[in-house]
């Protein structure tokens, strides 16, 4: 598996090398905009992004296959685009967490433990949003996946919009605490729950 | 155990293909040669044997050993190489080697730095920047340096030009000279396989048609050249395939069991292979 990831981060050197210049970019408009907000959703976005990306690279030159030809399971490709995500995940938080930390400090924009636990929510969001769209790319491959990924973005936007429109009354304090501590939970089991599918998905599939 | 790759009523159903009761025996220190037209199922049958599909009947055995039961513990001794490079395009020689070291147990970094070396393929330059005869070489490479025993190829050799081919088919002959390894190449360019194989399968519509040492069949076959008139007096039970033209006739023959004054010449294996699915049979 080992060999699986460095694969796909060889693939994706020019990628990462965007993402440098990206983070530099944002990290001068969060304090220009005295604001990291900004900065944390476009890093999660772009970290979620990627193992989407290696999987298009290897449709393109049916890497499956020839990677199954080789001493690798089938459970070991699945379990390495995971595994590739949370790298990721922890790669942009280890870059983001000081940024956010030196712009809170400086502007004032709200206190560090807030700006903390944004950046994690926003990681939180990026795995589960890989965890929604990975069983389906695995199962009808990257192009078919892309439309069906739209979907599962733009269905909870509709869903918040109705939902503000129909003015639903808020949660109280209380329950948003209890959700909010629920949440990292929640989360890992999402993450569980769409491994297993994948594998599922994968162990059946021909070549 | 002589064999190196045992296949046994393997069967594969598709809508509208099917893959039928095949049986291939390879021994060890041979080159298999298989051929058959596009769509025969060539590459369905190296997919099975690779366990990249599902056999719904039969057996296949590698080293002895189950293709998929002991999956992973025989792909450490097998090395592949499709019809096109399976890479990124965005990955050097260099970071192959790595991925590699780290997928096979028996990696050895000197013996790919040595087949690069061999092929003048460039260490630092992606795999993008490479021709397409660079990009089967660097496969090849790959596949022959984890020390593997037995090699698979499916269309290794098709789209390149003469030179690299006859590369190529050095690099299977020297790979051979060790007993313990074998080859099983498929290809539709029957005259590389005429060059280097010892052994010719020829599937036709998803069944095997004959698998033999190529030599017997050198020697069994032959194409008859004859009138219209003489044809007819001959015995048909050895005649495999016939075609008519203007100037008389042309068979593919048992050439040792025809008794008489016949023109005779050799028989190659699209010969065998052309009269044995388009000539008419009586």
């Amino acid at each position: 598996m080992k060999g699986l990831i460095l694969k796909d981060l060889y693939t994706l050197r020019k990628q990462v090398k965007m993402m440098i210049l990206i983070i530099v970019f944002y990290s001068f408009y969060a304090v220009m905009m005295k604001s990291t907000s900004f900065l944390g959703a476009m890093v999660a976005l772009l970290c979620a992004m990627q193992p989407i990306s290696t999987l298009s690279y290897d449709e393109y030159c049916k890497w499956d296959r020839y990677a199954l030809s080789m001493p690798v399971s089938r459970k070991n490709i699945v379990l390495g685009k995971y595994l590739l995500g949370v790298i990721l995940c922890l790669g942009g938080l280890v870059i983001v967490t000081p940024i956010s930390i030196v712009i809170a400090q400086y502007t004032g924009e709200m206190k560090i433990i807030e700006s903390l636990i944004m950046i994690l929510a926003y990681a939180g969001i990026a795995i589960v949003f890989l965890s929604v769209v990975l069983p389906i790319i695995f199962k009808f491959g990257v192009e078919k996946g892309r439309m069906l990924m739209m979907l599962t973005i733009f269905i909870p936007m509709m869903l918040g919009f109705f939902a503000s429109k129909l003015g639903l009354q808020l949660p109280s304090a209380q329950t948003l605490r209890v959700l909010a501590y629920a949440s990292p939970f929640a989360v890992i089991i999402i993450f569980l729950i769409s491994i297993r599918i994948s594998i599922g998905i994968f162990v059946k599939k021909e070549f | 155990m002589n064999n190196i790759l045992e296949i046994k009523n393997l069967s594969k159903n598709y809508d509208g293909f099917k893959l039928r009761d095949v049986n291939i025996v390879l021994p060890k220190g041979c080159i298999m040669g298989f051929v058959g037209e596009n769509g025969a199922g060539k590459s369905t049958t190296i997919k099975l044997i690779l366990n990249l599909i599902h056999r719904d009947n039969g057996e296949v055995n590698i080293l002895g050993l189950d293709n998929i039961k002991f999956d992973k513990q025989i792909k450490e001794d097998v090395g592949v190489v499709f019809d096109e490079s399976n890479f990124p395009d965005v990955m050097r020689a260099t970071d192959i080697s790595i991925v590699m070291k780290n997928i096979y147990k028996n990696w050895d970094d000197a013996v790919f730095k040595s087949y690069l070396e061999k092929f003048s393929l460039p260490h630092n330059k992606t795999v993008k920047e490479y021709s397409r005869g660079m990009k089967m070489k660097l496969s090849i490479a790959v596949a022959l340096s984890h020390n593997p025993k037995l090699l698979i190829l499916d269309e290794a050799t098709s789209g390149l030009d003469p030179i690299v081919r006859e590369e190529i088919l050095d690099v299977f002959l020297e790979f051979i000279q060790n007993e313990e390894h074998a080859v099983f190449i498929s290809s539709h360019i029957t005259s590389d396989l005429e060059k280097i194989a010892d052994y010719i399968t020829f599937i036709h519509k998803g069944k095997i048609m004959f698998s033999e040492p190529k030599d017997n069949l050198l020697h069994d076959y032959g194409i008859l050249k004859c009138s219209n008139a003489k044809f007819e007096s001959i015995d048909k039970t050895y005649v495999i395939g016939y075609r008519k033209n203007q100037f008389g006739v042309e068979a593919l023959v048992k050439r040792n069991k025809l008794r008489g004054d016949y023109t005779i010449d050799n028989a190659s294996i699209e010969d065998i292979m052309v009269f044995r699915i388009k000539g008419e049979i009586k």
